[in-house]
């Protein structure tokens, strides 16, 4: 009984510290680490559901996470930002994102016209502000 | 059958080359207009080292401007069926001689994706850079160029 009960403590502790060296994953991205660039909720589902899967430090496509990666893009310079944003605005409304090969495997992730219109208006507009007020 | 090779068989070899080259000639591939005088260019307007300048002059103005200069080679096919397509998609993404035409926003993304392509070496496109030596940029060059992208981006980000 007590060989059980000592195993089941040992157990327990192991289980409590492994929850504390388990690095927290890195992968959420965060909605406005400086103020400069702000994502706001709906934005920023869009942008989880549709593109972070790619964009993102610990993607697999090496070309997807240089060009542009969420995790980064609020750390970056603001003239950078300003061109990521124009970037984005310019990839979503001219169909390039996500690649249409990506989507004939994922079709679910296609974005429609409400995304479309919400990612691209936020883009812009943040583009803008940050160009009026540095 | 057995194929002789002699000197008549050689002959008809190359006459029929000739005939096929000629013959390639006659498929229709309008080249990519030229016009010299562009007022809203960005070498004219722009306050830049003159020798950035010359760089992006020579390394890209072929397919990245309205003032593309075509040595005879590549006015004929089978080069044309090459560079006529790097050209109209050239100019599409990225025309120099457009530049002021561009919002702020949409110069700083230029900027930054030259940055981007000179900077890995992906630009001037490979098979061009082969053939126009003058075009290819080395290290230094390279670093020069990228070092302008970002200067000019802080520039006009911050201006005003
Ligand atoms: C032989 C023609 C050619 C030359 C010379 C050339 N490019 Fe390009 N460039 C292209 C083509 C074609 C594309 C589009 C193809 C692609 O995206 O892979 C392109 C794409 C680009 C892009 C990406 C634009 C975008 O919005 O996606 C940039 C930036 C660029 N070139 C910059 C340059 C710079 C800077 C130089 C000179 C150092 C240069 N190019 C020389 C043909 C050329």
């Amino acid at each position: 009984m007590r060989k059980i009960l000592t195993t089941m403590i040992i157990l327990a502790g192991g289980l409590i510290f492994m929850s504390f060296a388990v690095v927290p994953e890195n992968n959420s991205m965060n909605k406005s680490q400086k103020a400069n660039l702000v994502i706001p909720n709906g934005v920023h589902s869009v942008i989880m559901q549709h593109c972070f899967m790619c964009h993102n430090m610990k993607s697999r496509g090496v070309k997807s996470k240089e060009k542009l990666n969420f995790d980064l893009l609020t750390h970056m310079e603001l003239p950078t930002i300003v061109a990521k944003l124009q970037n984005i605005s310019d990839a979503v409304n001219n169909d390039k994102m996500p690649p249409k090969k990506f989507l004939e495997h994922h079709p679910e992730k296609a974005l429609n016209a409400y995304d479309k219109s919400l990612l691209t208006k936020w883009a812009v507009a943040s583009a803008d502000s940050l160009l009026r007020n540095k | 059958m057995k194929i002789r090779i002699n000197k008549k068989t050689i002959i008809k070899l190359v006459g029929v080359l000739v005939a096929l080259f000629l013959l390639i000639q006659l498929i229709p591939n309008k080249r990519p207009a030229v016009t010299m005088d562009n007022p809203s260019d960005l070498i004219q307007n722009t306050k830049m080292p003159p020798q950035v300048a010359r760089m992006i002059q020579t390394s890209c103005y072929d397919c990245h401007s309205m003032e593309t200069k075509y040595p005879w080679y590549d006015k004929m096919a089978p080069a044309t069926w090459l560079v006529y397509r790097d050209i109209r998609v050239g100019r599409r993404k990225l025309n120099f001689s457009d530049w002021t035409k561009l919002s702020t926003a949409e110069k700083l993304k230029a900027l930054n994706h030259i940055g981007e392509e000179v900077g890995s070496g992906d630009m001037p496109f490979l098979p061009y850079a082969i053939i126009h030596k003058k075009a290819r940029l080395n290290k230094e060059q390279r670093k020069i160029i990228v070092d302008w992208t970002k200067q000019y981006s802080k520039d006009l980000f911050y201006a005003n």
